[in-house]
């Protein structure tokens, strides 16, 4: 069997896929060819390698700051819940103080409505003589008329 | 302690429940995260991710399964997003490679102590061809392959974690294995 052969099939080999009379081939070949026979024990301990990276200490401190994390994340919900029995009683009286000034703001609309009924010529009635209020909506003719008016 | 009065305990917020929780998972869940990660500092910080996203979320862990399979399913997940959110940033893939140049300094129960410096540089390359060909694996068969090479889980419990059937537990471990070889091994010829 020739190397390129052999390549292709050790890996098949080292996780036993191969049939008896091919693993016998592979096996006489490593045996004489001392370059595919050290690939493969390379591999072979490549693989087994992982195995030998364990963790398998006991960590203490790994426990103690898995714990601190815990409390702070505790202390950090209940730092969550005062901050909202904190801004509870801001809120009320942001609250009233909004109430108060939409009471204001209702309250003049409504007087401002009821005056409403009241058209300009109204005004100029009550008002009388102050017809300055309006001046500039009457015209220059108005205006000399409303003055002759006022010499008779 | 028996699990269940444990996991009861830890939902009432028992803090010695949990320690006792943590020191009997720690170095399973350590070494899960270690077969993702592949970087020890990286692996402990995920493992203490895995054990507070356990007591924050213990209410949500419903009794009719293994408290082991759910740990190992939190820390499986952990690791793979975690490896996920590296791959994401390029500068993550920079940093990655020097950690994983890092990494790749064989323990010395690996070296006898007859090896020599060119021996040594050996092994070092193969564990670092070793770990590249891990990376490449697909997901579902790293997820089995770690489980079953590094944690040494039973078929059935990788099967539990995986929310598989044990006929594609095996079949995903038999086609790691087989892609794992065939890339180490092209690899290791072309260098």
């Amino acid at each position: 069997m020739k190397c390129k052969k052999i390549h292709k099939k050790i890996a098949a080999y080292q996780e036993g896929l191969l049939s008896v009379k091919e693993s016998r081939e592979l096996e006489k070949h490593l045996s004489v060819c001392s370059r595919c026979d050290k690939l493969s024990q390379r591999m072979s301990a490549a693989s087994n390698s992982f195995e030998k990276q364990k963790i398998t200490d006991f960590d203490p401190f790994f426990t103690t700051r898995v714990l601190a994390k815990a409390d702070a994340l505790e202390n950090e919900k209940e730092g969550t819940l005062s901050f909202k029995h904190k801004l509870k009683p801001a809120f009320r009286s942001v609250l009233l103080a909004a109430a108060i000034f939409c009471g204001v703001v209702f309250g003049i609309t409504l007087s401002d409505t009821g005056n409403a009924k009241y058209n300009r010529e109204d005004y100029i009635k009550a008002l009388g003589e102050s017809h300055y209020l309006f001046e500039a909506d009457y015209t220059l003719e108005t205006m000399f008329l409303t003055e002759n008016k006022e010499e008779q | 302690m028996i699990e269940d009065q444990l996991v009861k305990k830890i939902k009432h917020k028992d803090r010695e429940a949990f320690r006792m929780l943590v020191e009997q998972y720690q170095v399973r869940i350590r070494n899960t995260c270690f077969g993702f990660v592949r970087n020890k500092e990286d692996a402990e910080d995920v493992a203490q991710e895995v054990f507070i996203e356990v007591y924050r979320s213990i209410h949500k862990f419903r009794e009719d399964a293994k408290l082991s399979t759910w740990i190992y399913r939190i820390a499986v997940n952990k690791s793979l997003n975690f490896i996920r959110s590296k791959k994401r940033s390029i500068w993550g893939l920079l940093f990655q490679n020097r950690k994983l140049e890092n990494s790749a300094e064989v323990p010395e129960e690996i070296i006898t102590e007859e090896a020599g410096p060119l021996e040594k540089m050996e092994k070092e390359e193969d564990l670092q061809l070793l770990q590249e060909s891990l990376e490449a694996l697909p997901e579902n068969q790293k997820i089995a392959y770690v489980l079953h090479k590094i944690e040494e889980l039973p078929y059935k419990e990788i099967a539990n974690v995986m929310d598989v059937s044990l006929s594609s537990v095996e079949s995903l471990i038999f086609r790691a294995n087989k892609n794992m070889k065939s890339r180490l091994f092209k690899k290791m010829q072309k260098k």
